[in-house]
């Protein structure tokens, strides 16, 4: 199968509220030989305060954030128009499951394109090399040469991994460099890991991690956490009853310690570190091995293959209590959704509102891409879900001027907008003041550096004249 | 139905045809069912209409061959390659004869029928050429051979280029498809389809051929058939599994009954 290698650059790090100003798509074969390559940018919307962070890692102009070809409308609809070209496809990329898939799929949410499982449906697979070169690393320095941090640990962030590797492609954050930086990252895994590299293919949907989970019971699994990838030797023991997620029994614990203890003293010891208890997210694109893996390193190779799979076959042999765990990780995840009753805003229900969409209401989505503005207008209250009359409104507010538009439907959209932005409130979202609470602070960073200071100028104008035009909405 | 088999030992080279090797990739068990117990596959309903089109296809190539020029095909998609003279090309063209050649540390002979082939004239470079004939509404994107059953494709290509190779012909890095795809249109019939062409290259992989060669020697000498596939990838095995299943629970159940009068 191919591989759509994807990066966005992005106004900010909220999936729900920030926006996407470039992308690149590189479309190679199982040899990584690229097939084809686009790129594309789009202007700021008019009604998002961008992140000064994001744009300094960006790079991104105030020049561009006005003057890009593309509306980001326009940009949602060539971006989902060539991912449907290039499947079925592994999608891949460097964070994917972290940023960029997330970003990717609120952006047909919001634009009214239904299939925002377009990346891992009709036989796509996600991929991410991020969890992968880690593992890679953890088990062959040689895979590729990092950069050391402050603590002495392994730097994986890309722009680090490309320079230390002389990648050679360019300047790090911009989406095409990011892209083929880590397609050379990929052939590394394959050419030093190819096992490691067939293991990463091998999970990519959540239907093959699921078999393989099913057919292997005993395995080994890896995590990242305190900035470094660690092995685990797992027993799968039953999926999570709320979330679906499998989960595993670490054998490094031995279970007999727990056989005897009481309801609450078991709810105790599964909190207690280390945990007994492991997740491995199917949909995730986890990295799953033999265990054998995993019996080659500590504590696992002290322990053995024999005490081992005795330690799994105990759990085989206790049901009962492998049914309280279970019942005890239901409760938990029931208090915890009884504890998370804030309201939503419609960009934050992609997964809240449940994967069903009306059939009128993706045939009306359909349309609402076909027609002239009489026609969008038309289909605005013809929605059965609010959210989708309300993300067709923000599109025509976005993507028409105000003279063109109902006044009814501009004031709306206006005044919405102009209460989020001018909000002196911790938001979800970015608002004027702490866009500029940012650039405060980066000034001050940046206080003795002129080409930087000119830049950080040239965003404050370009947010007073935005904030012109909503301060007397 | 009872078809060649091999026999383990023999110093009688096997002959693989590269739908064979295809078939040992897809599923191990069911190439040992058919090359070592000489079992048959079930036959696929034969595509008289798509092989009409190959027929009809190869025939334009004739004519381009005769002139020596590039084929229309090629000239729109702006490939300088005329199809390949060569005293050998209507037997590389033919079913059950085609392309061969004896590796002869497996012991196997390799055969494949080409469609056709193309030369650089300048180079003297031979690219293997296949027609595919269908009709999708998806047709633009075929020439990125990016689903799973274009794997099939590339394997395909590859072999013919390693065949050519063998039969001493300088190749070419790239073989090609040529994809006819039938037009579905509004328009009221008129006992005529229309086709939109691609001419696809394919850049061949050939370094996977010859271990695998070795594999299936390695297989067809083995005494015990391969399990059924885990998965669900080959649909002859999860029939004949399904199947086998079924039919054994229904003898349980006739076993049951006979010995204790107990009906389900």
């Amino acid at each position: 199968m191919n591989f759509v290698w994807f990066d966005y650059e992005s106004s900010g790090s909220r999936v729900n509220t920030d926006q996407v100003l470039e992308g690149s798509i590189v479309l190679t074969d199982d040899r990584f030989k690229i097939l084809e390559k686009k790129e594309l940018r789009c202007r700021l919307k008019n009604n998002i305060v961008p992140s000064i962070g994001a744009l300094l890692v960006n790079n991104i102009s105030v020049e561009t954030l006005q003057n890009a070809p593309l509306s980001h409308y326009q940009f949602v609809l060539e971006n989902h128009k060539w991912f449907e070209n290039f499947s079925p496809a592994y999608f891949t990329g460097y964070n994917v499951q972290g940023f960029d898939i997330e970003f990717y799929r609120r952006m047909l949410f919001k634009n009214l394109l239904p299939n925002w499982y377009q990346t891992n449906t009709n036989g796509n697979k996600i991929h991410d090399l991020l969890p992968h070169i880690r593992v890679a690393k953890l088990l062959n320095r040689n895979v590729v040469a990092t950069k050391l941090n402050a603590k002495g640990n392994d730097s994986f962030r890309l722009a680090d991994i490309a320079e230390i590797n002389n990648f050679n492609h360019g300047d790090a954050h911009t989406s095409i460099v990011d892209c083929l930086n880590t397609i050379e990252l990929a052939k590394r895994i394959k050419d030093v890991t190819p096992d490691i590299w067939q293991a990463s293919l091998t999970t990519a949907h959540k239907r093959d991690t699921e078999a393989l989970i099913n057919k292997e019971k005993v395995f080994s699994t890896y995590e990242y956490f305190y900035s470094r990838a660690r092995c685990f030797v797992n027993k799968y023991l039953f999926n999570h009853p709320v979330y679906n997620w499998a989960i595993c029994w670490d054998l490094k614990q031995h279970p007999k310690d727990y056989l005897e203890l009481d309801y609450s003293g078991l709810v105790n010891a599964l909190q207690k570190a280390p945990k007994p208890i492991r997740t491995v997210k199917q949909n995730k694109n986890p990295l799953i091995l033999s265990k054998d893996y995993g019996l080659k390193t500590e504590p696992y190779s002290e322990i053995g293959l024999n005490e081992i799979m005795e330690r799994a076959k105990l759990l085989d042999e206790n049901p009962k209590f492998v049914n309280s765990i279970n019942s005890i990780l239901e409760e938990q995840a029931q208090s915890k959704q009884d504890f998370d009753q804030n309201p939503l805003l419609h960009e934050e229900t992609l997964y809240a509102g449940g994967i069903n969409i009306p059939q009128s209401d993706k045939l009306n989505m359909k349309k609402f891409h076909e027609v002239d503005l009489k026609g969008k207008l038309s289909l605005v209250e013809k929605f059965t879900q609010e959210r989708f009359s309300y993300f067709a409104k923000c599109i025509l507010y976005e993507e028409y001027p105000k003279e063109e538009l109902p006044e009814t439907i501009y004031n709306e959209m206006h005044r919405h907008f102009a209460k989020r932005l001018t909000s002196l409130n911790n938001e979800k979202w970015e608002t004027f003041a702490s866009f500029y609470n940012e650039l405060d602070n980066q000034r001050k960073k940046f206080e003795e550096d002129e080409s930087k200071l000119q830049i950080l100028e040239g965003y404050n104008n370009y947010v007073e004249n935005m904030e012109k035009r909503f301060i007397n909405a | 139905m009872a078809v060649r088999k091999y026999k383990p030992g023999s110093d009688k080279p096997y002959t693989v045809s590269r739908s064979r090797v295809q078939l040992f990739l897809d599923c191990k068990r069911c190439f040992y069912i058919q090359n070592r117990l000489g079992v048959k596959m079930p036959k696929m309903l034969p595509f008289k209409l798509n092989s009409l089109v190959d027929i009809k296809v190869k025939q334009s190539f004739d004519f381009a061959r005769e002139k020596q020029e590039p084929h229309q095909y090629f000239k729109d998609n702006k490939y300088n390659l005329v199809p390949l003279k060569h005293e050998m090309i209507e037997t590389w063209r033919e079913n059950f004869q085609g392309l061969k050649y004896h590796h002869k540390e497996s012991n196997l002979i390799l055969q494949g029928a080409i469609d056709d082939c193309v030369q650089d004239l300048e180079t003297k470079e031979c690219s293997a050429v296949d027609y595919k004939s269908t009709q999708t509404e998806n047709g633009d994107k075929v020439k990125y051979l990016g689903a799973p059953w274009h794997q099939s494709w590339k394997n395909q290509l590859s072999i013919y280029q390693y065949l050519l190779e063998k039969n001493e012909l300088k190749i070419s890095k790239n073989a090609f498809i040529v994809f006819c795809n039938a037009q579905l249109d509004d328009t009221e019939w008129d006992n005529k389809l229309n086709f939109d062409i691609q001419v696809i290259p394919y850049e061949v992989d050939i370094d996977w051929i010859e271990p695998t060669l070795l594999k299936i020697k390695e297989l067809l000498e083995t005494k015990h058939i391969p399990s059924y596939s885990e998965d669900t990838a080959c649909d002859n095995c999860r029939n004949i599994k399904e199947n086998n299943s079924l039919i054994n629970s229904l003898i349980e159940k006739s076993l049951k009954y006979l010995k204790t009068g107990e009906a389900d």
